[in-house]
């Protein structure tokens, strides 16, 4: 009965949300909140007429550049970090200080360089996801337990042995840690860029629904990307389980 | 329960900051004063690497996307010396002084009773891990729609931006695992005020700092978003007027003074954060 409640009450508290929100929604039909059949219907549409299959995907591409270029970039920096002790202990600091800056801020500056253009996109998602992606990723190669280094080194294993066998199981789970942690940032920023530039992908749908004043179509363009966002971080953390499940 | 994301990248972030350095058993004071001298060495390099970066672009740029470091430094120094950097400062700061403490305070109170009650926490905590991984940015059709281009506006933007960052660590801070201390406590007839007071609360001070400088540099981005989206107020006002009237340096030197507020603002949580852990043990090591 117990286990049953648990199972129930969130769904219990969803429904009941939904139900608050649909009440308010006919009885005082405040300006900002359509009725939920207003937003369903609204959201069929931008799925049947193909808006939001061009604009997400547009929205996809640079999330998944910004991310390569991330992770290429933070994998140099977290290497330097976690495999010289002298660095590490310099610029780890530095960098956990850099995280204060707000990422947000730097976007005018990217839109002044590189114009309202998928360049200015991806490298609002760099900004905002390097400093987090570098800093757990390099914890992660401070965790590779040494005395499995060394003995697999007094067995004469060569590089790429090692690399397989040893760093790979020990990192592996802490590297998709950082990949989600990354991935939300990097989702963040996407959307922020795209929201200030307003010409490009999910921000230009969401910028198009506002303008014409249609609060249904906003709605629905705020229920997608929350679905895409939760739906990216389920699938990261079901990886990082198996990752880890794999490591053991 | 999965552990939060927000307390993970706090940990990365104050990890180090909280233990500079490896603890490495001084061998010698002159090897350690040599290490020290290593250390600020890379520091400085680091940073004269980056400012040269800068002013080398400026310079191959000519200074008409990328003002220079230096033409920026002077720029700030201007714009603070002729009077239109402080009112944009003010106008910006005014929803941070307002949304900050009360996302804090609220959300102190939601976390504390997530943290302590398990079944209500069950039943609506998802709602918190939700809002922590969506962009809240998105939000901001539907909060203008609701309140203008008002203040009002301006702190339910920094308030949704801190508020899930607040109540998440405050609950992980609460419901780290004190069991034995407090059943230890409750069989000598503690009241539970005196539970949260010497058990409950000492334990949480760390993470719960940590929380809320997390939420500080949140509070600004939300802040500066609203900003450059849709009421150009503020810095992030400024910075709109500066782009379009093509004016390179003077736009860098809004952006810096927002990144030095973050800096600046996120470093005194810090200081006050080490200041009141370092008293806390303190009375607990006078304690005992």
């Amino acid at each position: 009965m117990a286990r049953w409640g648990a199972l129930a009450s969130p769904v219990l508290v969803f429904v009941a949300a939904l139900c608050a929100w649909q009440l308010v929604a006919v009885t005082a039909r405040p300006g900002w909140l359509p009725p939920l059949e207003a937003v369903w219907g609204e959201l069929r549409e931008l799925l049947a007429d193909g808006s939001v299959a061009e604009a997400g995907v547009s929205t996809l591409r640079t999330l998944a550049i910004g991310l390569a270029v991330t992770m290429l970039l933070a994998a140099v920096l977290a290497a330097a970090l976690g495999l010289n002790d002298l660095i590490d202990e310099a610029l780890t600091t530095v960098l956990g200080g850099l995280m204060a800056v707000p990422s947000v801020a730097l976007i005018p500056i990217f839109i002044f360089v590189w114009g309202l253009s998928e360049t200015s996109v991806v490298v609002t998602v760099v900004s905002f996801a390097l400093l987090p992606l570098t800093l757990q990723w390099a914890t992660a190669l401070r965790e590779v337990p040494r005395h499995l280094v060394e003995m697999s080194q007094s067995f004469e294993a060569n590089r790429l042995q090692l690399a397989r066998w040893v760093y790979l199981p020990s990192v592996a789970p802490l590297l998709l840690t950082g990949l989600r942690v990354a991935v939300v940032q990097a989702i963040k920023g996407v959307i922020s860029a795209e929201v200030i530039i307003g010409t490009i992908g999910i921000g230009r749908l969401l910028t198009l629904e506002s303008s014409t004043f249609d609060i249904a179509g906003v709605w629905a363009v705020i229920v997608l990307i929350i679905v895409a966002s939760l739906v990216s971080y389920a699938v990261l953390t079901w990886l990082e389980t198996r990752a880890s499940r794999w490591a053991d | 329960m999965t552990a939060d994301p927000s307390v993970q990248a706090a940990g990365v972030a104050s990890a180090r900051a909280v233990v500079p350095g490896r603890s490495s058993p001084a061998p010698g004071a002159a090897s350690r004063r040599k290490r020290k001298a290593a250390v600020w060495g890379v520091r400085l390099a680091f940073v004269a690497a980056v400012l040269g970066v800068w002013q080398w672009l400026g310079i191959r740029d000519g200074g008409i996307f990328i003002a220079t470091f230096t033409d920026t430094a002077a720029a700030l120094l201007d714009l603070a010396g002729n009077g239109s950097l402080w009112p944009a400062v003010w106008a910006s700061n005014q929803s941070l002084l307002l949304g900050f403490p009360l996302a804090t305070v609220l959300g102190l109170a939601v976390g504390f009773l997530l943290g302590r009650h398990r079944t209500v926490d069950r039943a609506t905590g998802y709602w918190l891990d939700i809002a922590l991984v969506i962009p809240m940015v998105a939000m901001v059709p539907v909060i203008i729609v609701a309140l203008g281009l008002t203040l009002s506006a301006r702190v339910v933007v920094v308030f949704l931006f801190t508020f899930p960052v607040v109540a998440l660590n405050a609950r992980a801070a609460v419901r780290v695992p004190l069991a034995q201390l407090e059943e230890m406590a409750r069989s000598f007839e503690a009241s539970p005020a005196q539970v949260w007071r010497t058990v409950i609360l000492p334990g949480a001070a760390a993470p719960l700092f940590t929380g809320t400088r997390i939420a500080l540099s949140r509070a600004i981005s939300g802040m500066i978003v609203i900003e450059l989206t849709l009421i150009p107020a503020g810095l992030g006002g400024a910075i709109i007027n500066y782009t379009s009237q093509f004016s390179a340096a003077n736009l860098y030197a809004m952006t810096l003074a927002v990144v030095l507020e973050g800096l600046v603002l996120v470093g005194l949580a810090t200081w006050a954060e080490r200041a009141v852990i370092r008293r806390l043990k303190g009375v607990s090591r006078g304690q005992s």
